[in-house]
């Protein structure tokens, strides 16, 4: 019967973690138990058969194989696109959005810049003189008469937000000088419309508005006003100059 | 060495695929045959290594390098091996073809006759036992090392080599590679 402490030492010598003392130890006991050294001797060669084990290779495939397997880019610092992401960084992440996007954005701009710019429901159109100028949604403000020495007419004051129109309808069988004088802190002249554009001389320069009229005549003035009300006008009218006419027209709303 | 292979690690966690497949160049090859050993079946072992590796670099980023790298990866094999072999119940594949009984136990064996019949002893032994005395003789591993790397306890350690060790002495024996005297 062999001690189980010898055992364990047996076992430490071929595990070669045995100490000096204990290999001197272990010795002793063995030349003195055959049947001690008799397992000794048959667990070493147990042991070394271990080394007869077939030492294989695998096949030339499995390092690839497992290179192919992982994802490289598992650790990457660089963003990277995704496809399950949003629009938003589609376009952030994919050229082909950022070119359509940079164009779309840059056609939106010149529109937008177009419209501001060149664009303007009351914009001046200098060359059209002819015909009514459109005033959308306009209130008559006031009708002002006008009845002088053969002068006969009205001027009808209508207003559209920050537009203001006079509607000049004069009947005079002799010629006449009409001047309107406005405050250009105020409002600024922006259109004329004149019935017969060949009878009359305008001569419309900052702040005075004169022309030369005789016969029956329609005129319609566009102002915009620069400001808020009231906003001023004098209206004079006068014949071979001397003034037969004069009305100071306010605007208060 | 062992630096090496932690300034790979960084590298690879720092983004350079090509870092991790140095690793895997060194070690492939051990990490194959430490499974085939285990589980004497070459397509198994190759399944396993993948599994390894492909563990080992999704896991990167949990590898503590106060440990060797080799030994986190040994441990990631074991794991892979026991998990393998209790879906497969690989603890006793017996060639009926190739048990011993020869009249003549003296006879001598060819080196692949034996290697086979030592195979297959090793594959009569329990995972339990099989494990440690396979990395004890293959590693060179202490005690302590292996108690570290199977998260078991140094006695329990020792316990299953020795247990081990005389179970295979008895399947040797049983199989007439061993003589018994």
């Amino acid at each position: 019967m062999i001690e189980k402490k010898y055992i364990e030492l047996i076992n430490k010598d071929i595990d070669r973690e045995i100490t000096p003392k204990e290999k001197a130890i272990l010795e002793e006991y063995l030349n003195s138990n055959s049947e001690a050294k008799n397992l000794y001797e048959e667990l070493c060669t147990t042991e070394s058969f271990l080394d007869k084990l077939p030492d294989k290779d695998p096949t030339v495939n499995l390092k690839k194989n497992i290179l192919n397997s992982i994802d490289k880019n598992r650790y990457s610092k660089v963003k990277k696109y995704s496809p399950k992401k949003g629009i938003v960084q589609q376009i952030i992440f994919q050229t082909k959005y950022k070119i359509a996007f940079s164009f779309t954005l840059g056609i939106i701009a010149g529109l937008l810049i177009y419209a501001y710019f060149f664009t303007n429901p009351h914009a001046i159109n200098n060359n059209d003189i002819y015909g009514t100028i459109g005033l959308n949604n306009a209130e008559m403000i006031e009708s002002i008469p006008v009845k002088t020495l053969n002068i006969l007419g009205k001027v009808n004051i209508k207003r559209a937000d920050n537009n203001l129109r006079l509607d000049f309808d004069l009947n005079s069988p002799e010629q006449y000088d009409l001047t309107l004088k406005y405050n250009t802190d105020k409002v600024k002249f922006e259109n004329i419309s004149l019935s017969n554009k060949n009878k009359i001389k305008l001569d419309a320069e900052n702040s005075l508005i004169k022309l030369s009229d005789s016969g029956i005549h329609k005129y319609q003035m566009l102002f915009s006003l620069k400001n808020e009300v009231p906003v001023n006008f004098n209206l004079q009218i006068s014949r071979t100059g001397n003034k037969v006419f004069e009305q100071e027209i306010t605007i208060k709303e | 060495m062992e630096i090496e292979d932690k300034v790979l690690v960084n590298r690879c966690l720092d983004g350079d695929g090509e870092a991790y497949a140095e690793l895997v160049e060194k070690y492939y090859k051990i990490i194959f045959r430490l499974s085939q050993k285990i589980l004497r079946d070459y397509d198994n072992a190759e399944e396993i290594t993948q599994a390894v590796f492909v563990k080992a670099y999704e896991n990167l980023n949990t590898y503590n390098p106060k440990f060797k790298f080799f030994s986190w990866l040994y441990r990631i094999t074991i794991n892979e091996t026991l998990n393998f072999s209790k879906k497969n119940n690989c603890t006793k594949e017996i060639d009926e073809n190739i048990t011993s009984e020869d009249d003549n136990p003296d006879e001598i064996y060819n080196q692949t006759e034996l290697g086979e019949k030592i195979q297959e002893a090793l594959m009569e032994l329990d995972m339990l036992y099989r494990i440690p005395v396979v990395l004890k003789h293959f590693l060179n591993y202490s005690y302590k090392e292996l108690s570290d790397l199977l998260d078991i306890p140094e006695k329990t350690v020792k316990s299953r080599l020795f247990t081990g060790r005389q179970l295979l002495k008895d399947i040797l024996i049983k199989k007439n590679v061993l003589q018994d005297d």
